[in-house]
């Protein structure tokens, strides 16, 4: 009788080992990009060798596959038509980091067919390597490349000058660099929520001739991004924007409406208890605030920009960067045809 | 324990108000005269809702004679007792009548369950119950509809998520026991009227208790909840006491500066998966049913699966 209760006690703890086992997920994710041309992939499969689970990358170049395993020991193998095979043991993945794929001598250089009039230029070229985060640990000397900044609630909007070479120009491609809030994977840092979706509207501007500030609106969208790809590319050419003058602003207008909510934590204390002798004994409790997706990437300026951001009397400020040390520009960039 | 309490009041009150008065109350059970632990206290203009502790006792400092609010004290089990708050001047007791509540008929015996509202728990990424754009959070209860199988199934159990922080792998930041919660579920049937929360279906006292984990389960087999109407709510109703207070940071309209005010826990989890009619209701603090539309039109549903058998 004893041996058998044992037994069922054993048994019991074996199979809730097992349940916190299969409960444990762990995710990987990051953007896939062309190490030469530094454009997203996409349908690159995405394989975990060992477990057998495949994922193909969206248009994006992002992917999110998940392991039923806590702590995997596996290999992700990235594989598409025209790259070189790419393999990443799980031990050495970074968190949502950006995955360069090199391309096969045998695949085609990328061919535009366009009309051969046509020229087609990227206003405020940002790199790759302009919004690649350092990995955590790593400092760059003399200066971080990278600094990222979360808006905070009370800029709405902001908006960033682009000057052309001409008017009469089709607005094609906005690229924008993203960071993620979700900083865990660096020390003291606070915790957020996780946020996959994000809403936002991107606005054209025209120039005000007495001020230069953003004045008329030109063209408005509501873009809405369904994965947590850093490098954010939005296709305009449907949109056919032409913009008469040579100079213009784009912008961009959060939207503080619960679907981009993220949540901080931080901590405060609160009053335990009141001693005798009339002391208090204190204790940490949680303290929540609101941020709003999304957020984007500073980095180091390469030539002098002009960036506006709207102040809480909804007037036009100009924007400088929080970090005052050095200039630097929020990744933005403008692809024009003309 | 109850002379630490008293001497707590007697530091916070003088510490605050030092030359008002402090008006004392025992809220007791009319028939057994037993304190009722947990009571809902809401004064409406004041915005103010709080939960007594288990003794019951409640105070509010000050003259209440000259005081022009509405105070509502509320119980599972007792009629909800409205009144001016001047009214209360010369009393020490608050007085509740339980409500006799009729015995569920026999249970039907199936095995088959269904699971309703089923999402995956991973995806869930917004919370309800921290505040609300640049206003706390000012709802007592809040309920999430269900359509019920088949009218007479049982409620075998309910999953509730909340909102805990996850440590990675360092087990960088303890947080986790901060974010220790204890809230009570409500089993309501359907108002035919307001198509919201009506009658409650249970008439114990279901109270639930997180020590840092995301899914609360709650197993109802024993309290044999048979559901009448084609159409149930289960509720989280705050415990708005000292234990499950914490904060949040409000930003002002000016947008620059931010204040602190008082949160309790838990903030419940809103269901990735978007139906097509909204299906959460809230209790505000006059203790009305409303559809709550916060989350409107991109969520319609409460992170909260209901087992019921068919």
């Amino acid at each position: 009788m004893k041996r058998s209760k044992f037994l069922q006690l054993f048994l019991g703890i074996i199979l809730f080992l097992s349940s916190i086992r299969a409960s444990a997920q762990t995710v990987f994710e990051g953007q896939i990009i062309n190490r030469t041309s530094e454009a997203p992939v996409p349908n690159v499969n995405i394989r975990l060798a060992r477990e057998r689970i495949t994922v193909t990358s969206n248009a994006q170049g992002y992917f999110r596959i998940s392991s039923a395993d806590s702590v995997v020991n596996d290999t992700l193998i990235f594989s598409s038509v025209g790259y070189q095979t790419f393999k990443l043991l799980t031990s050495v993945y970074q968190k949502n980091s950006f995955i360069s794929l090199v391309p096969t001598t045998t695949a085609l250089e990328e061919v535009s067919i366009t009309n051969e009039k046509l020229k087609i230029v990227r206003l405020n070229k940002f790199n790759l390597s302009d919004i690649k985060e350092d990995p955590p640990g790593v400092k760059t000397d003399p200066f971080l490349p990278v600094v990222t900044y979360p808006f905070s609630p009370r800029n709405r909007f902001f908006a960033k000058l682009f000057t052309a070479p001409q008017g009469n120009v089709v607005l094609t491609r906005v690229d924008l660099g993203r960071r993620e809030l979700d900083e865990t994977k660096y020390p003291d840092k606070p915790l957020v929520t996780s946020h996959i979706k994000t809403r936002f509207l991107l606005h054209v501007l025209s120039v005000d001739p007495k001020t230069s500030a953003p004045d008329k609106l030109l063209f408005s969208k509501i873009i809405n991004l369904t994965d947590k790809a850093l490098w954010v590319e939005l296709d305009l050419r449907k949109d056919n924007i032409i913009i008469n003058l040579a100079e213009f602003y784009i912008a961009i207008e959060w939207m503080h409406i619960p679907f981009n909510e993220v949540i901080k934590l931080f901590y405060s204390p609160k009053v335990r208890k009141v001693t005798k002798k009339g002391n208090q004994v204190l204790e940490d409790v949680s303290e929540y605030t609101t941020l709003y997706e999304p957020a984007l990437i500073e980095y180091k300026k390469k030539k002098p920009t002009v960036s506006w951001i709207k102040n809480h009397e909804n007037k036009w400020q100009r924007y400088d960067s929080e970090i005052s040390d050095q200039s630097r520009e929020i990744a933005l960039s403008a692809t024009i045809s003309y | 324990m109850k002379t630490l309490f008293t001497f707590l009041l007697l530091v916070f009150a003088t510490k605050i108000h030092a030359q008002d008065k402090l008006n004392l109350f025992h809220i007791v059970d009319s028939h057994t005269k037993l304190p009722i632990p947990s009571v809902s206290v809401s004064i409406i203009r004041a915005r103010l809702a709080i939960n007594t502790e288990k003794d019951g006792i409640f105070s509010i400092p000050g003259d209440l004679s000259a005081m022009r609010d509405t105070i509502i004290f509320a119980a599972q089990n007792y009629r909800v007792f409205k009144f001016p708050i001047r009214e209360l001047e010369g009393q020490d007791s608050i007085q509740l009548v339980r409500v006799a509540l009729l015995a569920p008929p026999k249970q039907s015996i199936s095995k088959l369950d269904t699971l309703l509202n089923d999402f995956d728990s991973s995806d869930i990424e917004h919370y309800a119950g921290i505040n609300e754009r640049a206003t706390s959070f000012e709802w007592l209860q809040l309920a999430q509809r269900f359509d019920s199988p088949k009218i007479g199934g049982v409620l075998k159990n309910v999953s509730i998520y909340r909102l805990v922080f996850n440590l990675n792998s360092e087990g960088q930041m303890d947080y986790a026991g901060m974010e220790y919660t204890k809230f009570r579920v409500r089993i309501y049937g359907l108002d035919s009227l307001t198509r919201g929360p009506g009658r409650d279906l249970c008439s114990k006292v279901i109270e639930a208790k997180s020590n840092g984990r995301r899914r609360i389960k709650i197993n109802l087999t024993d309290l044999n909840i048979i559901i009448p109407d084609p159409e149930f709510f289960v509720a989280v109703e705050w415990v708005r006491d000292f234990h499950n207070m914490g904060y949040v940071r409000l930003n002002n309209a000016d947008g620059l500066t931010t204040d602190r005010m008082i949160n309790y826990r838990p903030a419940i989890g809103i269901s990735p998966v978007k139906r097509n009619n909204l299906n959460i209701w809230g209790m505000n603090f006059k203790r009305a049913w409303l559809p709550y539309t916060y989350f409107s039109p991109d969520f319609t549903d409460l992170a909260i699966k209901a087992e019921v058998s068919k």
